[in-house]
């Protein structure tokens, strides 16, 4: 029971500082607080679940990377979305009041994958070599695709 | 960190996220508590199967392994993908406006005490219904106050439904969605009343038909068919539980007034179906 105890002290801490955080980046991520507090909470369950073996210095990333995983599946087509009617699409971004107000539609028309490492690199303010190190890939890919995706957003913005 | 020239987007970003932040729902208890839960489970289902091996194929037909897959909220049905099924102009949520009274609420806020918790609201809702439809695609209904939450999402009903149902401190999910049979919508609220303020109103001869549901709740249940719209239907029922009243609605038009055009030939769910979603003691979030 002390054990059990200390843990959840630790986990809620851990809880406090990074929850909001980490439900910003799902949302600019997914577009959608609702999904992103569900994101949220599947890579809290994840973590409190593995919270023993977790270390320190890398409780952080294991996070991330739960998060990014989550989101990734979740853009994946899922049993739901096989469709069995015609249901027109999903209409397009509603329109935008400013270009802060633009970013996410901007955001949404990415790549998933894309979308994810520039919220990563630009809200939680990652480096390049652990925005790599999440996705498996070179940090040169990681930049040629971040600057890729932010000159394809300015120049949507600038078109709009 | 990021480079030089990309500041502008940095900005723009953060201040975009940061402009209509919700409060956080989710609780550091909550989460462990399914963390615990999900590993019992696994705990279980792996015992489950040890025992299961050799002795019995049913028991191993039986058990539930929650796996990775299914996890993303977890002790809750997936998230329902928005995919939008957009409704013509002005028919934006005119619903319910020919149903009679749920009830007074149950007083200012002092006595109704602090808004339930919506997730678990949203979780009951989302299981019945996917349970129920499983091959249905959802998507978003706009709602009085021009919110577009997602489908089935739980939230607050203050101003969602305008001034046709006294939904204040009331909570509700809802979307439309296309079947194999067409489209239809369904919607559910919840809202505290001073128990079952119209007993006897419904019965032989009235405008509803009384019920009595599974666990022993009294329910009303009003049969709407409207004559500008041939061949539309709408189930609504009224389910009292403690001091909250459940009012679940399901149509056969993309809309809960049924007024958009009949694409399939019965609601969503049969009656009993919604009397079951309706009866979900979950439901009753003012015991």
């Amino acid at each position: 029971m002390r054990t059990t105890a200390v843990k959840d002290e630790g986990f809620a801490e851990y809880f406090a500082a990074r929850a909001r955080p980490l439900r910003r980046v799902a949302y600019a991520m997914c577009g959608d607080w609702h999904l992103a507090e569900d994101l949220v909470q599947h890579t809290f369950v994840q973590l409190y679940r593995h919270w023993r073996r977790v270390r320190t210095e890398t409780v952080d990333a294991y996070a991330r990377r739960t998060l990014l995983n989550a989101y990734l599946s979740s853009t994946r087509r899922s049993r739901w979305e096989r469709s069995v009617a015609e249901v027109p699409d999903q209409p397009g971004p509603d329109d935008a009041d400013g270009p802060a107000a633009d970013v996410l539609a901007l955001l949404a028309q990415l790549p998933p994958r894309q979308r994810a490492m520039i919220v990563l690199r630009h809200l939680e303010d990652l480096p390049v070599a652990e925005v790599a190190e999440l996705f498996g890939v070179s940090e040169g890919s990681v930049k040629s695709q971040t600057s890729r995706g932010l000159a394809a957003l300015r120049t949507r913005l600038m078109e709009a | 960190m990021t480079g030089k020239g990309e500041e502008w987007f940095t900005e723009a970003l953060r201040d975009r996220v940061g402009q209509d932040e919700p409060p956080l729902i989710l609780t550091a208890a909550g989460v462990a508590a399914v963390g615990r839960r999900q590993r019992m489970m696994r705990a279980w289902g792996a015992s489950a199967m040890a025992v299961g091996v050799g002795v019995s194929l049913m028991v191993v037909g039986l058990q539930v392994i929650p796996g990775e897959e299914n996890s993303a909220a977890a002790g809750c049905a997936p998230p329902v993908p928005a995919t939008s099924v957009p409704l013509p102009e002005g028919s934006a949520w005119p619903f319910v406006d020919e149903l009679p009274q749920v009830g007074p609420t149950a007083g200012p806020p002092d006595r109704v005490g602090p808004r339930p918790d919506l997730k678990a609201f949203e979780c009951a809702v989302r299981e019945n219904v996917l349970g129920e439809l499983p091959d249905a695609r959802f998507g978003r209904i706009y709602t009085g106050d021009g919110t577009t939450p997602a489908p089935l999402q739980g939230m607050a009903a203050d101003h969602a439904l305008g001034d046709r149902q006294d939904t204040r401190y009331g909570v509700m999910a809802a979307a439309v969605a296309a079947t194999r049979a067409g489209h239809g919508a369904i919607l559910v609220s919840a809202q505290p009343v001073d128990g079952d303020p119209y007993p006897g109103r419904c019965g032989p001869g009235k405008v509803c038909d009384a019920r009595t549901g599974p666990h022993g709740e009294p329910v009303e249940l009003f049969v709407r068919q409207s004559p500008a719209n041939p061949g539309a239907i709408g189930y609504t029922v009224y389910v009292y539980t403690g001091r909250t009243a459940v009012v679940a609605t399901v149509t056969n038009t993309p809309d809960a007034d049924v007024r958009l055009p009949v694409t399939a030939p019965t609601p969503l769910l049969t009656v009993d179906q919604l009397i079951t979603l309706a009866c979900d003691p979950r439901l009753a979030l003012w015991p």
